[in-house]
């Protein structure tokens, strides 16, 4: 099986420091501009603090285990992709079944050589996240030339 | 040069008509509103009666160009349909593409003979690619040239009577549909709609009259004879709401006939309105053997498909069958789809996943009761439903079952019917193995297969399984 980037560790960790701040200034700006003055209200804000706080724990400790549970492997009649820490999961796809595969690359992907892998079929997509460049635009092409070949 | 043919002139009418129902209530605001105040020296009423018989004109007008601007043709590989007044649409659907043509007509059209067809192809809208109104003798050559490539109306009508099998709901069975259905509560539900209403018609004398009536009853009556009323009060409305449920089943449902012809699969029912589907078997998904809780002792089961981009009635799933008794079932298989008679035997979830399951779900409704029993006054008796829930989750864990083989996999699971789905490995889009801390120490795991669905893909799960069947679904 093979791994995705190790800089996958500190991407997820940004992503999750983003959206932690989202929630955040959310649950700030909530904060000033509601008047406390029934309960649920109190809840809104409370939940927001705490789902902030949750997503910032995660962020910070769950990257490293799911970098080493995030494995996939691909031949010429399946792609597998296993993942999740506590609920793991195990998918294969029949490379029959492929339709097509596309890549993406954001502004912080591209700042470290990343790209993010979508494999769509006609029943949903999955993704294999941070590639690198070259592994995944490898990937890119080995499929299509498979899916190419079988529609001759 | 293409053959260019108009569709029936019967859309002239329903045209004028859906133009009439549309702009009806417009209209009367319109004439409540201007009525008498344009001045006399304007011509009054007249010029109000010459504005109305101008709109009808131009909405008859409008029927008859829109008839005429409609055009389709059809050859060898696909139709063409080419509609619009103001903007004009050209579309092209080839054979190829189609995966499903229905024919029906409603009881007006069928006094003049009309019929529509709608086709439809894999693409994700939500309505017909193609739908025209055609005499009824066009609508057939024309959809069963879509499935076998074009011929001629007398091969066609040859062909059609060498390979037919056939299947047909009795009358009877539709009784039992009607009676076993859910549309009962539904009828429950119209009668008190109904009374509502009925409260706001009838006079008010006549109120009274009643209420003095109820009042004596009431007088009388002590705490027993109250409550044989109340039943019998409620058996009298299920009876009604019986008959409604039947009647609308057997309008529904009326002669639901099943025809194997070559590779299309063609149902037809109804008694007023006459439906027709036809669904190439290739384009099958998966077939489910739906088992209700009141039909399975009684033996009847209903078998539903899933096809692909066939989406417009009701999400993506086709009923093939509403209603049959279980001994039909494998002279159906053999009859109908022969792709699909395969013998299977399931694997069930193993013991040692009982206390799993039934601990995560328990849970769940437990505090899902309490959160009832504290907020709803008198909630605690919700309590009472916690053993029926035990013996409910224990039943859906021993219905769950998993059976693969070369060619299929077939999942058993139970919501609240028992569903057995038979799925093509040929159709599988996906395999998932989902396993949480718990059910890994014990090495058991879910598996959730998906299938090409209309938009998202349809997927089914078999719930606590062993753990290492992964690899050799594939």
């Amino acid at each position: 099986m093979k791994k995705i980037s190790p800089h996958s560790r500190k991407l997820w960790t940004i992503d999750g420091l983003i959206t932690t701040g989202i929630f955040l200034a959310i649950a700030v700006v909530l904060n000033i501009f509601l008047d406390f003055n029934s309960l649920w209200k109190y809840v809104l804000v409370c939940s927001l603090y705490a789902l902030a706080l949750i997503i910032l724990i995660n962020s910070l400790f769950m990257p490293k285990y799911k970098y080493e549970k995030f494995k996939y492997e691909m031949d010429e009649e399946k792609i597998i992709i296993k993942y999740g820490v506590f609920t793991e999961k195990n998918i294969v796809i029949p490379m029959k079944r492929v339709q097509y595969v596309d890549t993406e690359q954001g502004i912080i992907l591209r700042k470290y050589k990343l790209i993010n892998l979508t494999v769509h079929t006609a029943g949903g997509h999955y993704e294999i996240p941070y590639l690198e460049s070259a592994v995944g635009n490898e990937i890119q092409l080995n499929i299509a030339k498979i899916v190419q070949e079988r529609s001759i | 040069m293409k053959d260019l043919k108009h569709p029936h002139k019967f859309i002239i009418f329903s045209e004028i008509f859906k133009a009439l129902k549309n702009s009806i209530v417009p209209l009367i605001i319109f004439l409540m509103s201007a009525g008498s105040k344009i001045l006399k020296n304007y011509g009054g009423n007249y010029t109000l009666i010459s504005l109305v018989i101008a709109f009808l004109v131009i909405i008859i007008v409008l029927a008859i160009v829109k008839w005429k601007k409609n055009v389709y043709s059809v050859d060898e590989e696909g139709i063409y349909i080419k509609y619009g007044v103001f903007e004009i649409h050209e579309r092209t659907v080839p054979f190829s593409q189609v995966q499903s043509a229905d024919i029906s007509s409603s009881l007006v059209q069928r006094l003049f003979n009309v019929y529509k067809l709608e086709i439809d192809t894999a693409g994700g809208d939500k309505k017909s690619e193609i739908s025209i109104l055609l005499s009824k003798e066009e609508a057939l050559i024309l959809k069963s040239s879509i499935f076998k490539g074009y011929r001629n109306k007398d091969e066609v009508e040859i062909t059609e009577e060498k390979d037919i099998k056939t299947f047909t709901s009795s009358l009877k069975d539709l009784f039992m549909l009607a009676t076993m259905s859910s549309r009962i509560l539904v009828g429950v539900s119209i009668i008190i709609a109904f009374y509502s209403k009925i409260e706001d018609i009838i006079p008010k004398e006549f109120k009274k009259r009643a209420e003095v009536f109820g009042e004596d009853v009431m007088k009388d009556a002590n705490g027993t004879s109250i409550i044989k009323f109340v039943v019998a009060l409620t058996f009298i409305m299920l009876f009604i709401s019986w008959i409604i449920s039947i009647i609308i089943t057997i309008i529904k449902y009326y002669n639901f006939t099943v025809i194997r012809e070559e590779d299309n699969i063609k149902l037809s029912y109804g008694l007023f309105d006459k439906k027709e589907v036809t669904i190439p078997v290739k384009r099958i998904q998966s077939l489910i053997i739906v088992e209700g809780v009141i039909k399975k002792p009684l033996g009847y089961f209903s078998l539903n498909v899933e096809t692909i981009g066939y989406g417009k009635d009701k999400g993506e799933s086709t009923m093939l069958c509403p209603i049959a008794r279980r001994k039909v079932l494998n002279k159906f298989f053999e009859d109908i789809l022969p792709e699909m008679n395969i013998t299977y035997d399931l694997m069930k979830s193993p013991r040692k996943a009982l206390k799993g399951f039934l601990s995560f779900r328990l849970f769940r409704d437990f505090i899902i009761i309490s959160i009832i029993a504290i907020f709803v006054p008198y909630g605690y008796y919700v309590y009472l439903l916690i053993p029926i829930l035990i013996i409910w989750r224990y039943i859906r864990f021993k219905d769950n079952g998993l059976y693969y083989s070369n060619d299929f996999v077939v999942i058993r699971y139970r919501k609240l019917a028992r569903k057995t789905v038979i799925i093509h490995k040929e159709c599988i889009q996906s395999i998932e193995k989902v396993q949480n801390v718990f059910q890994k120490r014990k090495a058991i795991a879910k598996y959730k297969v998906t299938i090409a669905g209309n938009t998202l893909g349809k997927s089914y799960k078999a719930l606590y399984m062993n753990e290492n069947h992964i690899e050799d679904i594939v």
